[in-house]
């Protein structure tokens, strides 16, 4: 793509070691820009967190992560009461002669709120990048009481009173489709789907993830993968899973993939039982699929895969 | 075409196109994704024409991506998205020269679609005469598949079910409604006497009335309000188990509240209030009183558009369980089908399909209408005997009903 503005986040995406193509280049730039919410979906480990993370050191500024799961409410979201100091304060205060309007007013002051993600994330001195990670987990009464703030960028505490943002953060929400998110969020976002990389992007990726990598090596992993993710399986490997295979090769100081490696390290790429075992009944004509044929044994030597494959 | 000219309502991408004026050109792309049902509002047309005056527009790839992102808001909505991009803009990129050969692949493209249409005319053709062959094999067939032995042997009608045997199936089913009722949330709800201390309501009531701590406020988690859709195929062909099933619908509604049963053959009934009304042969007199397409063909898609229509809003959200109890013969047309089974997909927790043939040994679900709907389907289970409810029941108790 020609554009400088665009090129730029890809050069400084690629800096923090993350390969952005066109589509995520552009809706990063779109969502920086317009001051929109990016809602981000696709399988799992493909970098969907990654880019909140990336793009929170490209700005040079904070990133605020809020973790999603199911009965998150606005208490662990947004802010809650410190509960304990507020009732020693009120132990201390007992003596004296306040009335109760005095003592609520002290008691919910500013020094017993503690600020929750959403909250840090309004009143912060610089627009930070907000990180609502796996909002398909959180309930639909979560979503709604979101959808509030992402429109308006403003919360009110009973309390206190209305906070409006001084500084619209940048919205990254990811979701993994567990459930489908409501239009109403859909709506008030730009949406960027990232599926797995291809091979060439693969390769990108694990090269600029491990170093001292072999380049065979790397070239191998990522065919595998490719060929790896067509199979049928219950949890197909994501980009994580092939960064951490490729460092864990490195680690065991292989400079190429061979039966015995792959069956012994197949554990790190697939996280399921039956896919284990899937693969490493197939391994061999697998392996030779991928361009990689075993060499001749020794006579009389029988590998460990050798035997399961019998 | 003058510039602010907007075009006429579902005008070919041709006409369509060929504006240059950019906005102009933009709202007729909004429209035509519209017309395939993308919710594109005014929003994300100001998005959009925003996002266009950020980009160079003579870079036809970040102006892809420029639009991509601001209108298409799912990865479905992609998917349209990407057809009708191309069909509409690489046309106006190159409307003149290629004028002739677009209009010659429109032509293709509705030959293609009168080809299509008559395959599917075909195809229901096929369904019935199938059907209607058939018929007699297949009765045959369940019989035997169907029922075990004994309950082959002593008696077809289910009405007349030992006593001991409804006692079964009546626990079955509570075990069933009881695994499906009692999911706890993560949610709190105050509480007064179990449960946790709730601080917050603790302080925040008791300062009202003194500077004492003096009612406890505690917090407990909330029980999950699930709710239950039955839909029961009562066409001709699942004539043998409908009596059954009858049994099977009055377990359900006695041990789980929140449930709604439809039955269906050629149209859509709703039965619950029937099912409430006492001894079984009291509600199998009232249901064939009050229903006269008992046992007539079946039009499943037709008969779940009607609930769609008329009843998802009461009781369809996503804490509902959807049973669907049929063969999956449909005579209908397959299209409704395959558009009601993705909504009820869409909108429910889960969809179950129970097929009483599936007990048989070889059974393959290559039925039209079975075919369209597996795609949607959880959990497709067999549910013709005891032995099945027991593996229907197993397989709910292990379901991840959280966290869909």
């Amino acid at each position: 793509m020609k554009f400088p503005e665009v090129e730029d986040i890809q050069k400084k995406f690629e800096k923090e070691g993350y390969i952005a193509d066109s589509s995520i280049a552009m809706a990063i730039y779109l969502a920086e820009s317009l001051k929109r919410p990016l809602l981000v979906e696709g399988p799992a480990g493909v970098g969907k967190t990654d880019i909140a993370k990336v793009m929170a050191s490209s700005l040079g500024t904070d990133l605020i992560r809020l973790q999603c799961y199911e009965g998150l409410d606005s208490n662990a979201a947004l802010y809650e009461w410190n509960y304990q100091r507020q009732l020693i304060q009120i132990k201390l205060e007992e003596r004296e002669n306040k009335t109760i309007r005095e003592k609520e007013e002290s008691i919910f002051s500013e020094h017993f709120l503690l600020k929750r993600p959403l909250l840090k994330a309004l009143t912060h001195v610089k627009s930070p990048v907000l990180l609502i990670d796996e909002l398909d987990r959180a309930d639909e009464e979560f979503e709604s009481f979101l959808l509030e703030l992402l429109s308006d960028w403003q919360i009110s505490i009973p309390e206190i009173g209305t906070i409006v943002a001084q500084h619209i953060p940048y919205v990254i929400i990811t979701g993994n489709r567990t459930r489908e998110l409501s239009d109403a969020i859909r709506r008030r976002c730009f949406y960027l789907w990232i599926d797995y990389p291809d091979y060439e992007k693969e390769l990108g990726i694990v090269r600029s993830k491990v170093e001292k990598i072999d380049q065979r090596l790397a070239e191998q992993i990522c065919r595998f993968m490719e060929k790896l993710r067509q199979e049928k399986l219950q949890k197909i490997p994501g980009v994580a899973e092939t960064i951490d295979w490729a460092k864990a090769l490195v680690v065991l100081h292989q400079h190429h993939l061979n039966a015995d490696i792959v069956q012994e390290t197949l554990g790190v790429v697939l996280k399921d039982m039956a896919d284990i075992q899937h693969v490493s009944q197939s391994l061999s004509e697998f392996l030779e699929s991928v361009g990689l044929t075993q060499k001749p044994l020794p006579e009389g030597f029988v590998t460990e895969s050798a035997v399961h494959a019998r | 075409m003058p510039d602010n000219q907007l075009p006429v309502a579902s005008p070919t991408p041709v006409n369509q196109a060929v504006q240059h004026n950019l906005s102009a050109n933009l709202v007729a792309f909004c429209r035509l994704l519209r017309e395939h049902e993308l919710p594109i509002g005014i929003t994300e047309q100001v998005d959009a024409l925003r996002a266009l005056e950020l980009i160079p527009l003579e870079d036809f790839e970040s102006f892809y991506f420029a639009l991509k992102t601001t209108l298409a808001k799912s990865l479905q909505e992609q998917q349209i998205f990407d057809e009708q991009f191309e069909r509409f803009w690489q046309i106006w990129k190159q409307a003149s020269s290629t004028q002739q050969k677009l209009e010659q692949s429109q032509e293709d493209a509705r030959k293609k679609q009168n080809a299509f249409q008559y395959k599917r005319v075909q195809q229901n053709f096929t369904t019935i005469s199938d059907w209607l062959n058939k018929e007699e094999d297949c009765e045959e067939e369940k019989e035997v598949a169907g029922y075990s032995p004994i309950e082959v042997t002593t008696e077809k009608d289910f009405s007349l079910f030992h006593e001991l045997e409804v006692a079964e199936i009546q626990a079955w089913i509570d075990m069933i409604g009881k695994l499906l009722a009692n999911q706890m949330s993560r949610r709190y709800k105050i509480s007064v006497s179990k449960g946790h201390l709730d601080l917050r309501n603790c302080i925040r009531k008791n300062l009202r009335n003194s500077n004492e701590i003096i009612d406890l406020y505690r917090k407990k988690k909330r029980t999950k309000k699930l709710r239950m859709v039955l839909f029961c195929d009562v066409s001709k062909s699942m004539e043998l188990y409908s009596r059954f099933f009858i049994q099977f619908m009055v377990a359900f509604q006695k041990s789980f509240r929140q449930i709604d049963t439809f039955v269906f053959s050629t149209a859509l009934h709703y039965i619950t209030p029937y099912l409430r009304a006492g001894p079984i042969s009291k509600i199998l007199d009232d249901i064939s009183e009050n229903i006269d397409d008992w046992s007539g063909g079946t039009r499943i898609g037709k008969c779940l558009q009607d609930y769609l229509a008329k009843y998802q809003h009461n009781t369809l959200h996503r804490n509902t369980i959807v049973f669907i109890v049929s063969d999956g013969w449909d005579t209908g047309e397959l299209e409704l089908l395959d558009n009601a089974m993705f909504e009820l997909k869409r909108k429910a927790k889960c969809v179950i399909w129970l097929n009483p043939l599936k007990g048989y040994h070889d059974y393959q679900p290559s039925t039209q209408g079975m075919q369209t709907a597996l795609p949607y389907i959880d959990f497709f289970g067999a549910a013709h005997n005891l032995q099945s409810m027991k593996e229907f029941a197993h397989y709910l108790s292990q379901m991840p009903l959280r966290g869909r």
